[in-house]
């Protein structure tokens, strides 16, 4: 008497293929796909507080990155301006625009505005931005064309290949330090001499050690 | 009746994967990650929110009457411009050469120029926007002849429609630019 069916011979093969051949691609496929943060990350467009236009501030009107985030040189971090910088302009601009609502509250009444944040890396990466900025790093490098963002979204994924693509190859994201605001400078046909120039002049290792952005 | 919902399973499928969202699209949501780690840790951040303060913020004022070390402002003619006696002083208490100049243009650029123009004559962004004129660095005589003492207290604490800069700009930029000013009036660029 047979105790398994004829057809269970085919058993094993068809694991074996569907294992290999179907739910193990699949599997990596989505796992590369869906868990990078190219995925989760890039493209987060939060509904802020204010609908402060980066387009019209920093693109039409051209003021510069670090009348607002004045930090950035000299700090981690690039720091979210006080309510009180924003009164520099709209204590004559828009005073009475129901979407500076938030704002003036903020001001009366001395509370922050909770402004949300966009880029975040994960809490166990210590970034600096002052070291970047002095480097010649532009602002574009990381956060995208800020100055044509209506509404500011995560342009660059963040992640830790995408730093350390950077820091083994660095030339191609320096700039003159007087252009790292700059959101629509673009290299020469002589950056790659120039680039190596600067490092040089700087004496930029840029660090690749576990202990540079993990401690 | 089966053919149709293993259809529509199908297609469901098909949708989560390809239509769903692919890498890049933009999201109001925050970002969810499929494997934590410790991304998201119990800590606080710069400028982050605070559910324990009672002001909500993460980030502690230095308490009342308290001076942070090296921050104590007692020199008056370096930190208000004014000499012993309260009278502004006529020159930059400290050394100016191309490199402070430099400085200063590159701070006036940042911080001045969309009120005060890149030329200094009153007319930068506010004016061309909203027709708001404001002072003329170079033509106004009563503006042109300021001490650097008393240039240096407005830009520090500000004067009629103007804000001070206290903040956001530092003690040394702002002395910068009280001497890049004082360039601007005799012509232009140092």
């Amino acid at each position: 008497m047979q105790i398994f069916p004829h057809w269970t011979n085919r058993v094993p093969v068809v694991l074996l293929i569907g294992f290999f051949g179907v739910v193990g691609p699949s599997t990596t496929f989505l796992v590369w796909y869906y868990f990078s943060p190219e995925f989760t990350d890039v493209g987060y467009q939060p509904t802020q507080p204010i609908p402060y236009d980066h387009a019209l501030h920093a693109g039409e009107l051209a003021i510069d990155c670090r009348y607002c985030h004045a930090q950035v040189e000299v700090s981690a971090v690039a720091s979210v301006p006080p309510s009180k910088v924003c009164m520099n302009c709209h204590s004559l601009v828009k005073r009475d625009s129901p979407q500076l609502a938030v704002l003036r509250d903020s001001v009366a009444n001395n509370r922050p505005i909770r402004w949300v944040r966009i880029h975040n890396v994960p809490d166990y990466a210590y970034f600096d931005h002052s070291v970047h900025v002095r480097a010649g790093v532009g602002c574009v490098s990381c956060h995208g064309n800020i100055a044509e963002m209506v509404v500011v979204q995560q342009a660059e994924p963040l992640s830790m290949a995408w730093c350390l693509d950077c820091h083994r190859n660095p030339e191609p994201h320096l700039r003159p330090r007087d252009q790292v605001t700059n959101m629509t400078w673009q290299p020469g046909d002589d950056h790659a001499a120039l680039a190596a120039a600067w490092r040089s002049e700087l004496g930029l290792a840029p660090p690749e050690s576990c202990s540079a952005c993990h401690r | 009746m089966m053919h149709s919902t293993r259809r529509l399973m199908a297609l469901a499928v098909m949708l989560m994967v390809f239509g769903g969202c692919m890498r890049g699209c933009t999201s109001p949501r925050p970002p969810i990650h499929p494997n934590p780690n410790m991304d998201l840790q119990p800590k606080y951040k710069a400028q982050a929110e605070s559910a324990f303060f009672y002001d909500g913020m993460t980030m502690r004022q230095p308490v009342e009457h308290t001076v942070a070390r090296g921050e104590l402002e007692r020199d008056p003619a370096i930190h208000e411009g004014r000499a012993t006696d309260g009278t502004f002083l006529a020159d930059i208490p400290m050394t100016v050469d191309a490199e402070v100049v430099a400085r200063g243009a590159e701070r006036y650029g940042i911080y001045c120029t969309p009120c005060h123009g890149a030329k200094g004559d009153g007319r930068g962004m506010l004016y061309e926007r909203a027709q708001i004129e404001s002072g003329d660095l170079v033509g106004d005589p009563r503006i042109a002849n300021l001490p650097a003492g008393e240039l240096f207290d407005v830009i520090t604490n500000g004067k009629g429609l103007m804000q001070g800069y206290r903040y956001p700009v530092p003690l040394k930029d702002r002395w910068a630019i009280t001497a890049y000013v004082r360039t601007l009036r005799q012509g232009g660029a140092p």
